[in-house]
């Protein structure tokens, strides 16, 4: 009470009224400005973040680009120097026809252009099935990673192996194209890059999620290696790997046994069974 | 003069105003928060109550004190200049201008680049 009634009687000024509504006043305005301030220091966070995400979504965007592009340079390469020549050949012999007339000579050209033909036709083949592989449009992702594993397995030159441990519910059909070529890009840069003496892929499932693990025994690399690349203006498979896995809405985890002997890329997707 | 009521109105208004920016504060943020008129009707609302809490409380004791009546008048009039001040910038405040993105201007005349137009 004593506060309430302590008066400077000779001033004529409440001390503790003013005191209080100085206080009171004092800390409003302090409340106001904590407020702006927090605000703002959260806007500049947020647009930081988004600037982030902005960034890596240019990144992928271009590499997906850049990686069709290769892709389209190497269809029109692969055209253009091993059909084009087949097929001109072939007209080649075909045009002797209308020159020489001679029956057997006709019948040798005819017989040449046919060979050049069906070698045309096997090479137009090829570069079909390094684009979409038959096996995993008819029989699946199990057949088609098996099929992979196994011509690389057959060069010689390393050990190469596949095991489905679970696929009794095959993925729909899109995710398994997606997983498929990202176990070729995998693949591809682990012979390019690493030098292994092997390759094995497994696969394996969980309540609500299917695992694929590849282990190989050449020169790999670890997560933060992974998130470095993909982040850096290299590495375009890296970045198509990520962009699939989003896509995939999945994660991947690129991860060096503790043995040091092996290198270890899990890939983790939820699972969709194909309906 | 009905203190007690006078009294508990300010602390609900102050209560109020303390939960609208701990609100603020919670959700993700576009844009500033005061570029919003709300803002300051609140800052106003709060200043308002904040100033006056205690002089609510000390007119319950000091009610026919002609000095207190003196400061009363200054310590009132004050906020409430403060307070109208606030609510006019609410007034004046615009809407944040909408996403330039909605509206876009083209400084090229597009239809002139249309060979065919002159057909029709």
């Amino acid at each position: 009470m004593f506060f309430l009634q302590a008066t400077n009687n000779a001033a004529g000024i409440n001390t503790g009224l003013f005191l209080g509504t100085l206080g009171m006043l004092t800390l409003a305005i302090a409340i106001v400005g904590f407020v702006i301030f927090h605000q703002r220091k959260v806007m500049r966070y947020n647009n930081q973040l988004k600037k982030l995400e902005e960034e890596k979504q240019q990144i992928l965007l271009n590499a997906s680009i850049r990686f069709q592009e290769e892709e389209r340079n190497r269809i029109a390469a692969d055209l253009h120097d091993d059909a084009g020549p087949l097929l001109a050949t072939a007209r080649l012999y075909l045009n002797e026809n209308l020159v020489n007339q001679e029956k057997a000579q006709q019948l040798q050209s005819i017989f040449s252009a046919k060979q050049i033909l069906d070698d045309a036709i096997l090479l137009i083949r090829n570069i079909s099935h390094s684009l979409m592989p038959p096996t995993l449009k008819n029989f699946g992702l199990e057949s088609a990673a098996t099929d992979l594993f196994q011509k690389i397995g057959a060069s010689g030159s390393l050990n190469a192996s596949a095991r489905f441990h679970d696929y009794r519910i095959r993925l729909k059909v899109e995710q398994e194209l997606l997983v498929f070529r990202i176990i070729q890009e995998l693949v591809n840069n682990i012979l390019k890059h690493s030098n292994p003496g092997f390759i094995h892929l497994t696969q394996n499932i969980s309540t609500n999620k299917m695992y694929f693990r590849i282990h190989h025994d050449g020169i790999g690399i670890v997560q933060a290696d992974f998130e470095k690349l993909n982040h850096s203006t290299q590495g375009l498979g890296l970045k198509n790997i990520a962009s699939r896995i989003k896509v995939l809405n999945g994660r991947i985890f690129f991860e060096i046994d503790p043995s040091k002997t092996y290198y270890k890329v899990t890939i983790e997707i939820p699972r969709e069974p194909a309906i | 003069m009905p203190f007690l009521p006078i009294s508990i109105e300010h602390i609900i208004i102050l209560i109020f105003t303390l939960y609208f920016f701990f609100e603020v504060l919670q959700e993700l943020v576009v844009e500033p928060i005061y570029s919003k008129a709300i803002f300051w009707i609140l800052v106003a609302f709060l200043i308002n109550s904040a100033g006056n809490f205690f002089l609510f409380i000390y007119l319950k004791n000091s009610f026919n004190d002609a000095n207190f009546q003196k400061q009363y008048t200054i310590i009132y009039t004050t906020i409430t200049v403060f307070k109208n001040l606030l609510l006019s910038i609410s007034i004046i405040i615009k809407d944040s201008p909408k996403n330039e993105s909605d509206n876009l201007l083209f400084d090229v005349d597009l239809d002139s680049l249309n060979p065919y137009k002159n057909q029709h």
